[in-house]
């Protein structure tokens, strides 16, 4: 009986703690999350535009006409490009600011395990990333669906490229998670896990589709990733 | 005896250099330990691996009788750190950062946070990041407080604060820490505060704890010599314990530690017009014994001032 009260104690005692540092990591994060809402929003509703020629977005050159919904690269390169961005920046800021504001040795001393501090951070990261991200393909392939709005056929299954570029998105995450995180003397070796996850996004396109081979070796890279963050998270000097 | 901290041959390398080197370090169970030493002793870095914060390259920590690489959540959760400029999130206000680190701990005196709140007139309200350095380090005390850990380390908490709100600091904090069987392992600058309230100092060298012992017996044990001799200021013998001397005009001043009845009877021999001791506080009995003998005194005479 003691030790049933003792779990349930320390189990709502977990997620108080977990609660807790959601709710600070979303604070910290809000004005990200809505400035890439904003952005993913310009987007989508250019895209809807009845006269749309293209996004005027950096490199994106307008073609004149309408192209097939995620087909082509009208929606795919902006929105590879948003949320490039809104990883990169998550990852940097997420990490950076607790070394900045010299608070890793404030957060870490709590009384819960580092790996559990920093899977949270890392949880709440990719949440904002993926939920930031994940209704414009929803939003765009909506009216696409829509009888009227594009000369040509659409089905659902389209929007299929722009989630597979929405699923490796995290990697790039945690790979800039993982360079703020961990010291190096320059900063092109301070890179070397933001090019070692750009490579593996390199690599998960190159991965077969067979028997989902390329979601597994995507688990796995992105598995790889927190597992490297949790030990540096442990072994790393805060001086 | 119980040892709320215990080190064996803790060391600590940035590259070729030892910043600290073999130290042990034992803080009894209820006692406050004043850990002391100049700029680049080591101080902040022990005080780090002892929270786990640096990895010692050799030695272990214990920590309640826990070891350090194994301790758990609930013995942390026993253990306050508050680290050197009291980092707090700037952006939260002083309410949030309650809210934030209230559900990591089953044990939390609200009482106490209301009323060191209200005492220094802090509004929930206001943002960590306009707070004046003294508020925040009152902000960051009570946030260490509040879950009535048995072990404190307090790494140079004074740092930065003037006079006046250093002083209230510590005030408050002699108040608040007065709880039987408390244990405080603080390092610092003022010697002054350390005096006020440790019970025992241990002294960094050069990454080495060269003094670990009550802070009355180090204020005891070194003692300042004033001789004067009329004439010519005669060769000093070898004297035991001598750690610094000084010489002004026909006046040497010589420091020693464990000034006893063998140095006196030998300077008495040779016949100085003065001989006294002079007794030391906290502070003159650390720049005396951390001065060392090669660096001498600087000593602005009228040469240099012309």
């Amino acid at each position: 009986m003691t030790t049933a009260t003792a779990t349930t104690s320390t189990s709502a005692t977990t997620s108080a703690m977990a609660r807790a540092l959601v709710i600070k990591e979303l604070r910290e994060n809000w004005a990200i999350a809505v400035g890439a809402t904003l952005l993913y929003v310009w987007m989508v509703q250019s895209l809807c535009q009845p006269g749309f020629h293209g996004i005027p977005f950096l490199f994106i050159v307008s073609t004149g006409q309408r192209g097939v919904p995620f087909v082509d690269y009208d929606f795919s390169i902006p929105f590879a490009f948003t949320t490039g961005l809104l990883a990169l920046v998550l990852g940097f800021r997420q990490s950076i600011s607790e070394t900045v504001q010299g608070t890793y040795l404030f957060l870490l001393h709590r009384p819960w395990s580092r790996s559990a501090i920093v899977l949270t951070k890392l949880a709440v990261g990719v949440g904002i990333l993926l939920v930031c991200s994940a209704w414009p393909i929803v939003a765009y392939g909506a009216w696409a669906a829509t009888p009227g709005h594009v000369p040509a056929p659409f089905e659902w299954s389209m929007t299929g490229i722009a989630w597979r570029q929405l699923a490796v998105m995290p990697l790039m995450y945690l790979g800039a998670f993982l360079s703020a995180l961990r010291p190096a003397r320059w900063l092109g070796t301070r890179l070397v896990p933001l090019a070692a996850s750009g490579t593996a996004m390199w690599l998960f396109y190159l991965c077969p589709s067979r028997w989902g081979f390329e979601w597994m070796f995507l688990v796995v890279v992105d598995a790889l990733f927190a597992v490297t963050i949790c030990y540096m998270v442990r072994t790393r000097d805060y001086s | 005896m119980q040892y709320a901290i215990a080190t064996h041959r803790l060391t600590k390398y940035y590259g070729p250099r030892a910043v600290v080197r073999d130290l042990e370090l034992r803080v009894p169970r209820g006692c406050v330990y004043g850990l002391l030493g100049r700029n680049g002793a080591g101080k902040s870095t022990a005080l780090k691996m002892l929270m786990g914060m640096v990895r010692p390259d050799y030695g272990q920590v214990e920590l309640l009788g826990e070891d350090l690489h194994s301790i758990s959540p609930q013995t942390r959760g026993r253990i306050a750190y508050l680290a050197e400029g009291h980092p707090l999130y700037t952006g939260m206000t002083i309410g949030q950062a309650i809210a934030f680190t209230r559900p990591f701990y089953p044990r939390w005196n609200g009482r106490l946070v209301e009323r060191v709140l209200d005492h220094f007139e802090l509004p929930l309200r206001k943002r960590i990041g306009r707070l004046s350095k003294g508020q925040r380090a009152q902000v960051s005390l009570t946030l260490a407080l509040a879950p009535e850990p048995e072990l404190l380390v307090l790494d140079d908490p004074t740092l930065g604060l003037d006079t006046n709100v250093r002083h209230d600091f510590l005030e408050s904090m002699v108040h608040l820490i007065q709880r039987q069987g408390r244990s405080i392992l603080l390092s610092s600058h003022i010697l002054a505060d350390v005096e006020r309230i440790a019970d025992r100092v241990g002294v960094m060298i050069d990454g080495v704890l060269r003094v670990d012992c009550p802070t009355e017996h180090f204020k005891r044990s070194v003692r300042k010599v004033v001789v004067e001799f009329s004439g010519a200021i005669p060769e000093l013998p070898g004297l035991a314990g001598l750690i610094g001397d000084a010489q002004f005009g026909a006046r040497r001043e010589l420091v020693f530690v464990g000034y006893g009845r063998q140095q006196q009877a030998a300077l008495e021999a040779l016949g100085p017009s003065r001989l006294e001791e002079i007794d030391l506080d906290l502070e003159e009995a650390f720049i005396e014994y951390t001065r060392g003998p090669r660096r001498r005194r600087f000593v602005l005479d009228e040469e240099a001032v012309a």
